[in-house]
């Protein structure tokens, strides 16, 4: 019944909550905090991660607006919320996903000053920006826009599904610094992404007729990989990911420290993720780019000319719609964490590797700065925590985050040992709980390690 | 395992205890776009040359005719959800006689589907000529299957021939609004 229940808690927080890793960064030791930064300390002797359960995450964000309000129930049609949102939203607004499921993970302990850690995850990555003119543009029309250019460059999404590979190391140099780094292999199943576009369309008064159109500086792009195979479309979606070594493979570095001031006084802070995956098989590119002027069809009477046909020859010689197969270079959102901590209360001891007994405090508070690169600017997340030992095997940590999607969000997170299992629950944007669907995030991780000293 | 129950317990009491108002998706399905969308149609200027097409040494042209395909409508979305198309036309006469205008939708096949305009009179010296023809396509459902346009113009007196030395002109601008 424990396992039914468990297994239910897990498909919720997969299907229908995010995540906010802000909770995990350095609680509890867990060996889930090492993919956030290498360089933090672990005190057991070897971990394996309870496989497909070890690490969880699954995150939807939008900024911008919430699904109440274009689902919610009440007197306003569909099309009039919609237009509301339309009107709210600008080109910075997004909407991202990401699901990590950590399918094995596992570290043993080199010698006292050397923790190495390994596994492998699967990671859907998907930021979409609201190209506010485009969808104003679609719903609306130009009637109305006389002389609005709309733009084209608001066009910007990434897409990545991936496997990666990864294996790190955290070496303690000297009582106040340990030093990590993890390299990565990813090997991507999918891959879609368009961004640096440029363009805008305009309707305007004529000359020679009553409106005239421009397509002015178009360039647009799309990159694809791994929607064909064997140069043929893939038509079957199962078919899709070959997470596993499937021939665009990349690799990335994560990089971390943590440094004692004292010992009550700590730094610490990491790169995630700077890596690249280097599309080069499968690949279905498309590229716009020109520039087209429409003010009419003029007739020269008794011709016989195709006017249709010379419009369209035109359009596809000044606007031209180009497709190839180059390999190209996709950068992966590339994460920085760094936070200072302070540690007080109660000072008590604990058996760790090798029966060697550690000291700790049993609170802690500080502040935390997340941001990760995207393309069109840096997002990122301020969080202050306290974090409470209750005792050597349980403890836990309450967040207050701002950042893109809210101003008052708050996360609790608890882990706990019993015997050799761990587990670990984080709750996020706990305000919001009375009401997920106005929420612009909520977030839940929870998982299973076995840690042995 | 008394912790692990608590806690995999306390973390699924929080989500039932989790609210969310009603939501309904399915509403999305009585969503409709309704863009607006203008587009130049055709335009031309034509003066006393095109009326003046000589066969044996006969000046017979008393009027002109030419047609275009004009595709648009072949797109299946705009097809499905067009709910009403706006034809809009400027027009000035600089002759000093009058003229008739025909404008009419075409099928594939070039068979007449619509008369937007049937003998519309273009009066001599009028400079200024505007008019706006609204086709509601649930009163002319057949009209969704237009490709071609065609214009025709010509001298409403069709006994006199329009001087050849006259340089005076006809100019034409027309515009399409197709309503979702």
């Amino acid at each position: 019944m424990r396992i039914i229940v468990l297994i239910f808690a897990f498909l919720i927080g997969l299907n229908s909550f995010s995540q906010n890793k802000q909770v995990l960064y350095d609680f509890a030791g867990l060996p889930q905090t090492l993919l956030l930064n290498p360089g933090l300390e672990t005190d057991y002797k070897f971990h394996i991660g309870v496989p497909l359960l070890s690490g969880i995450s699954s995150e939807i964000k939008s900024t911008g607006f919430s699904l109440s309000e274009i689902f919610s129930v009440n007197n306003n049609t569909i099309n009039d919320k919609i237009s509301a949102v339309l009107k709210k939203i600008d080109a910075n607004d997004y909407l991202k996903v990401n699901t990590q499921i950590e399918v094995f993970s596992a570290g043993f302990r080199f010698d006292k000053k050397t923790y190495i850690s390994f596994g492998f995850y699967q990671e859907l990555d998907a930021i979409g920006y609201f190209p506010k003119d485009a969808l104003t543009l679609i719903n609306e029309g130009n009637t109305s826009y006389l002389n609005k250019s709309f733009s084209l460059s608001e066009m910007i999404f990434k897409l990545d599904v991936l496997g990666v590979i990864h294996a790190g190391i955290s070496r303690k140099v000297s009582d106040k610094l340990t030093l990590g780094g993890r390299f990565k292999v990813y090997s991507s199943a999918l891959n879609l992404e368009t961004t640096n576009n440029s363009g805008t369309f305009t309707t305007g008064i004529g000359n020679n007729n009553m409106y005239i159109h421009y397509l002015d500086n178009v360039n647009l792009n799309l990159r694809t990989s791994g929607l064909r195979s064997n140069n043929e479309d893939i038509s079957d979606e199962s078919t899709y990911i070959d997470i596993l070594l499937g021939g665009n493979l990349g690799a990335g570095i994560d990089l971390g420290f943590t440094y004692h001031v004292t010992p009550q006084l700590q730094f610490s802070g990491s790169l995630i993720d700077f890596g690249f995956v280097q599309h080069t098989k499968d690949i279905k590119n498309k590229l716009i780019e020109g520039r087209f002027t429409f003010e009419g069809i003029e007739f020269e009477f008794d011709s016989n000319r195709n006017y249709w046909g010379e419009l369209d020859a035109a359009l596809k010689e000044q606007l031209p719609i180009v497709g190839n197969e180059d390999s190209y270079t996709s950068w992966r959102p590339a994460k920085v964490n760094a936070a200072i901590k302070y540690s007080f209360g109660e000072k008590r001891s604990k058996y760790c590797y090798d029966n060697i007994l550690k000291d700790f405090y049993t609170n802690a508070f500080g502040a935390q700065l997340y941001s990760v690169f995207r393309p069109l600017r840096q997002q990122f997340a301020l969080t202050s925590f306290y974090e409470k030992s209750f005792s050597n095997k349980l403890q836990a940590k309450i967040t207050y985050t701002i950042d893109d999607y809210s101003y008052y969000n708050i996360g609790v997170g608890v882990s706990a040992k019993i015997w050799k299992i761990n587990f670990y629950g984080i709750l996020d944007n706990l305000t919001k709980l009375s009401d997920i669907s106005s929420a612009n995030n909520v977030s839940l991780q929870f998982g299973f390690n076995l840690l042995f000293n | 395992m008394n912790l692990l129950k608590i806690y995999s317990t306390a973390i699924i009491t929080i989500f039932f205890l989790s609210c969310s108002q009603p939501l309904d998706f399915e509403q999305l399905e009585e969503y409709t776009i309704m863009p607006s969308i203008s587009s130049s149609l055709v335009f031309f200027s034509i003066d006393a040359s095109n009326f003046n097409t000589i066969i044996s040494g006969i000046p017979t042209s008393t009027e002109v005719n030419e047609t275009t395909d004009f595709k648009l409508l072949e797109n299946s979305f705009i097809k499905q959800n067009l709910v009403q198309l706006d034809f809009n036309f400027e027009i000035k006469n600089e002759f000093n006689r009058d003229f008739l205008l025909d404008v009419n939708l075409l099928d594939a096949d070039s068979n007449t589907i619509h008369k937007v305009f049937e003998g519309f009179e273009i009066r001599g010296n009028s400079l200024d000529i505007s008019a706006e023809v609204l086709l509601i396509i649930e009163d002319f459902p057949q009209v969704v299957n237009f490709t071609k346009v065609q214009f025709i113009i010509g001298l409403k007196d069709t006994i006199t021939i329009l001087d050849a030395s006259n340089l005076s002109k006809i100019e034409c601008k027309s515009s399409l609004v197709i309503r979702l």
